[in-house]
């Protein structure tokens, strides 16, 4: 058996599963551009269910962009995601150091309590820090959309177990070479965490991106609505068309994507390369 | 690890404390303190001891609802846990076209919860998609009643919580590989390992902290399923596939009953502590 | 000099004083709507500036909120004293919220002239011990469509569409059977539906003092034909978890023959499967025994936690109003509450070619006769639970119905006593 042959099979075998699991999560999405492709005269809720669109047409990406104002509702949830990654990222990040890498007073109940924070469900908070922006002026406002749903124990966990692996005597060296703790955080150890940062990038965006309980709450002037709020109208009361429903889904998922294909390389650079010796 | 000023450690914690003291610490006890009171969210709240608490615990609902999570806990988890890393380590490669297929996978994952449960919903029709594709290879003669038979809504339900997870935890794995120095495969390459052996003996003990994470997480997230039930079967039928946060949901925003709801919202609070608490005992801390 | 400071001091302090003597004599009300944008957004804005125009101190602001998310939003915002002052809500959540003393009662704040207007049987759908929470604003009677092909298909004559329940079983057989299609959706494991299809039945729902009437023979029989058809798959499987969604989208589809909704989902089947759309025909609302006929009903409601009562009162009247409720009437096939709109030639000048024209012809006849089946009870949605699942058990079959009817005696005589 030539060593050629043998990578070739395995080759196959590697596209061969990749495709099968491609089957299974993109699958069901198919029927989403299927009758987001339909044209009007075709029965979408046809039974046997029908794939292929008979007449494809792209109007129906067309018409949502005319039926709402997604145009505006992107540029909000694209505004409000990119804000939240930048707080979350640069609060979690300081916040996580010292849970990973320093030991004081009260280490342990801080890091606990701040767990706790995932174990209540949000809908049971939602009211009260609804009443407490109310309180504080921020409703209909951008940082209303922003702020109180910015940090969340999520990013802090996350990025604790990154600085975890980071070895210790990185660490111990840069303090040698007279580091105060800001510069060790700053220059040597977020570097170095930088896959994980990309991973909470994109879990704070997507998270930001279809949050739609509290937007629906804080908000109320349209202006201010985000997509997800904004595409819950095309299923109303008097006009539900399953074709507007299914462009403006797949035009909400686009930007995700695109961003996930441009963040990928910060998962698969080498983190460590250069630190390690041997 | 010699510290430089004894209060540097809250130095770096004060935003993150800021932020979650306002607006997560002060509601949650705001809601510990509702959950003695009658709070209806229209008038003003009366306290009534801990007559919510007596009442959740001869609710049968309530045990039941919380049964249902349990279940969700112990059949999604594991699935959740285990084969993401293999994805990530499938796809942790520099192969032609890699690029495209983590996307495949991430896009379940980025879709709105109100559209996969819409999605899934019609492909779980008597006559829907999954059924037809099933009966036409032959697997099943009868259409299965995947969300509307008491035996199986709970479990259709599940599945697409996991189908929707996979890529999320997926990428979590592959940060954490990356840390990885590919020097150790090599190493264990030479010495002979196979596959199986490098990743059991290699990648699994390396991913602790990842695998950890993605534990706590899972079991934190199964604990409060709600949307895939809301979008997809409302806790039917006869509240087999309903969980318990949708049960507080249900009481808060349906019976108006904010105070009962705040109590399970605690008791909830309470078992998932508990949950991650041992999580951390078994998996260890470094 | 100084006589001329003097002089633009004072003219500044009077233009002052005049401006803030405007500003508080300007009052700004907000009106929040169940999803009318964007398809009535026109209409709207043309009845508030029509109203800003006649009141020129009142401002109205109108927030428009997704269909599903009302509740949330309304109670969210009136736990943080942010509500709204005039809201249109559903009949079940006006009652939830009159329950707890958070609407004003129009009985007593509105002139009898006002009140004159509005069909009688209709304000009664939001009056509970003496108080009327709501103004009734658009309303719906719902009309039997159906596919004249798959009747055709099974043999059954498509000019004699049923007309109540007991007929449907053996229809359903028959269409079944030549078919394989389902004869239609019933939505009675949706909140509340049930209880109107046992009021339709003429089965009695509670006693005077609130304890449960509905167990009786005849409404043993009435569950065990509902039971038989899902047993048969006349009716399908999703009828235990699903609601009037699916049964417009089974009536889409082609799967069932018949759908019982309000002429307006027309609109919706025309757009969504035009071919289904061709071969439907209406007739009026299947009934029961007792022969009633619902209507649903839109409210006005005003909140008790507004600033301006009288100014609130006044928007709430004038946008239900005859001139406006017509106008509403002509963009789309609903119905008005007041009398005199409701004799609008509108309603029965019709093109006898058009099926939307026919439902509406056919929903107007109906208004005479219509009622709010279901008056408005104390816990109301503890109530709709159980109910809900004695419907389910019985057609899953955990329950026989005579079981599944006796428990949710019990359970709802335990409710009502607490």
């Amino acid at each position: 058996m030539s060593n050629e042959f043998n990578n070739i099979l395995k080759k196959i075998l590697l596209y061969f599963l990749l495709t099968i699991i491609a089957l299974i999560t993109i699958g069901p999405f198919l029927w989403l551009l299927s009758t987001a492709l339909k044209s009007g005269g075709e029965n979408i809720f046809s039974y046997p269910p029908s794939l292929i669109p008979k007449n494809p047409t792209l109007i129906n990406f067309k018409k949502v962009w005319n039926a709402i104002a997604i145009g505006r509702f992107f540029l909000n949830s694209t505004f409000v995601a990119l804000a939240t990654i930048a707080i979350n990222i640069f609060v979690s990040a300081l916040a996580a150091y010292p849970l990973a890498r320093m030991e004081f007073k009260f280490k342990n109940i801080i890091f606990y309590g701040i767990l706790g924070t995932m174990m209540v469900p949000f809908q049971i908070l939602m009211i009260s820090i609804y009443i407490i922006s109310v309180k504080s002026g921020m409703t209909d406002s951008y940082t209303g959309l922003i702020l109180p749903v910015a940090v969340n124990a999520f990013g802090i966990f996350l990025l604790r177990q990154a600085f975890i692996t980071i070895p210790i005597d990185i660490e111990e060296a840069a303090i040698i070479d007279g580091c105060n703790s800001f510069q060790i955080w700053y220059k040597v150890l977020l570097p170095l965490i930088k896959p994980s940062i990309a991973t909470l990038a994109i879990f704070t965006f997507m998270m930001s991106w279809s949050r739609f309980m509290w937007p629906l709450i804080v908000i109320s002037d349209p202006q201010y609505y985000t997509l997800p709020v904004g595409i819950s109208y095309l299923s109303g009361l008097f006009s539900s068309n399953w074709r507007l429903i299914a462009s403006g889904s797949l035009i909400s998922i686009i930007p995700i994507i695109i961003l996930f294909l441009f963040l990928q390389r910060y998962f698969i650079k080498g983190a460590m390369a250069g630190a390690i010796k041997g | 690890m010699k510290l430089r000023k004894t209060y540097t450690p809250y130095l770096f914690l004060v935003p993150a404390l800021i932020f979650m003291g306002i607006f997560l610490f002060y509601p949650i006890v705001d809601v510990f303190r509702l959950s003695f009171t009658n709070y209806n969210m229209i008038q003003e709240a009366s306290y009534v001891g801990n007559q919510n608490y007596q009442d959740l615990l001869n609710d049968p609902l309530f045990w039941k609802t919380l049964k249902n999570s349990f279940i969700y806990l112990i059949g999604v988890v594991p699935l959740l846990v285990i084969l993401p890393i293999f994805i990530a380590i499938l796809v942790n490669r520099k192969l032609k076209g890699i690029k495209w297929f983590r996307a495949a996978y991430y896009i379940p994952v980025v879709t709105s919860m109100v559209v996969v449960g819409i999605m899934w919903k019609w492909l779980y029709r008597g006559n829907g998609l999954l059924n037809y594709l099933l009966q036409t290879i032959g697997l099943i003669n009868e259409p299965i009643s995947w969300l509307t038979s008491t035996d199986y809504a709970l479990y259709s339900v599940m599945a697409v919580t996991i189908w929707k997870g996979l890529g999320y935890y997926m990428v979590i794995y592959l940060a954490g590989l990356q840390s990885i120095p590919q020097d150790l495969y090599e190493v264990a390459q030479i010495d002979g390992a196979n596959w199986w052996q490098k990743h059991l003996h290699i990648t699994i003990p390396l991913l602790k902290p990842s695998i950890l994470l993605v534990t706590i997480l899972s079991s934190i997230a199964a604990m409060k399923v709600f949307t895939e039930v809301y979008v997809m079967t409302k806790g039917g039928p006869i509240n087999s596939s309903k969980t318990l946060v949708f049960y507080i949901y249900e009481k808060a925003f349906e019976n108006l009953n904010l105070g009962y709801a705040a109590a399970m919202g605690f008791v909830l609070f309470v078992i998932i502590f508990i949950l991650s608490f041992i999580n951390f005992k078994v998996l260890g801390q470094e | 000099m100084s006589k001329k400071l003097i002089t633009l001091t004072l003219l500044v302090v009077f233009l002052f004083t005049m401006s803030s003597i405007g500003l508080a004599q300007e009052k700004q009300i907000e009106f929040w709507t169940m999803q009318l944008k964007p398809t009535f957004t026109d209409y709207i804005n043309g009845v508030i500036s029509d109203f800003e125009e006649e009141n020129p101190n009142i401002d109205v602001k109108w927030v428009d909120v997704p269909w599903a998310d009302m509740e949330k939003k309304i109670l969210a915002a009136t736990a943080a004293n942010n509500a709204p002052d005039v809201a249109n809500l559903n009949v079940p959540f006006s009652m939830k919220l009159a329950e707890l003393d958070a609407l004003v009662d129009m009985d007593a704040n509105l002139s009898d002239d006002v009140k004159d207007r509005y069909f009688p049987t209709v304000w009664k759908a939001n009056t509970y011990e003496g108080e009327t929470h709501a103004i009734p604003w658009y309303l719906s009677t719902s009309v039997t469509m159906y596919n004249e092909t798959i009747f055709e298909n099974a043999g059954l004559n498509p000019d004699n569409p049923p007309q109540n329940y007991w007929e449907l079983l053996e229809m359903g057989r028959q269409i079944k059977e030549k078919t394989g299609k389902f004869i239609f959706l019933p939505p009675i494991a949706e909140t509340g539906r049930y209880m109107e299809y046992m009021v339709r039945e003429g089965i009695p729902l509670m006693n005077d003092d609130g304890t449960a009437a509905f167990n009786t023979e005849k409404s043993v029989e009435f569950l065990q034909l509902w039971a038989r058809m899902y047993e048969e798959r006349l009716i399908p499987e999703e009828t235990v978890t699903e609601g009037h969604n699916a049964a417009v989208d089974f009536y889409q589809s082609g799967q069932a023959a018949i759908l019982l909704t309000g002429p307006q989902f027309l609109s919706r089947i025309e757009e969504n499967a035009p071919e289904i759309f061709e071969k439907t025909r209406v007739a009026p609302e299947i009934s029961g025994s007792a022969q009633k006929v619902g209507v649903a009903v839109m409210n006005i409601a005003v909140l008790e936690q507004t600033e301006y009562k009288d100014a609130s009162l006044k928007f709430a009247a004038y946008i239900t109003n005859n001139e406006n409720q017509l106008e509403f009437c002509k963009l789309v096939n609903i119905l008005p509450s007041t009398k005199k709109a409701a004799q609008a030639p509108y309603f029965t000048e019709i093109d006898p070619n058009s099926v939307k024209d026919k439902a509406k012809k056919v929903s107007a006849e109906q208004l005479e006769r219509a009622e709010n089946l279901v008056p408005p009870i104390e816990n109301q949605s503890q109530l709709n639970e159980v109910i809900n699942q004695m419907v389910q058990n019985a057609l899953l079959g955990k329950k026989s119905p005579k079981e599944a009817i006796s428990d949710a005696e019990t359970e709802w005589n335990n409710i009502m006593s607490n």
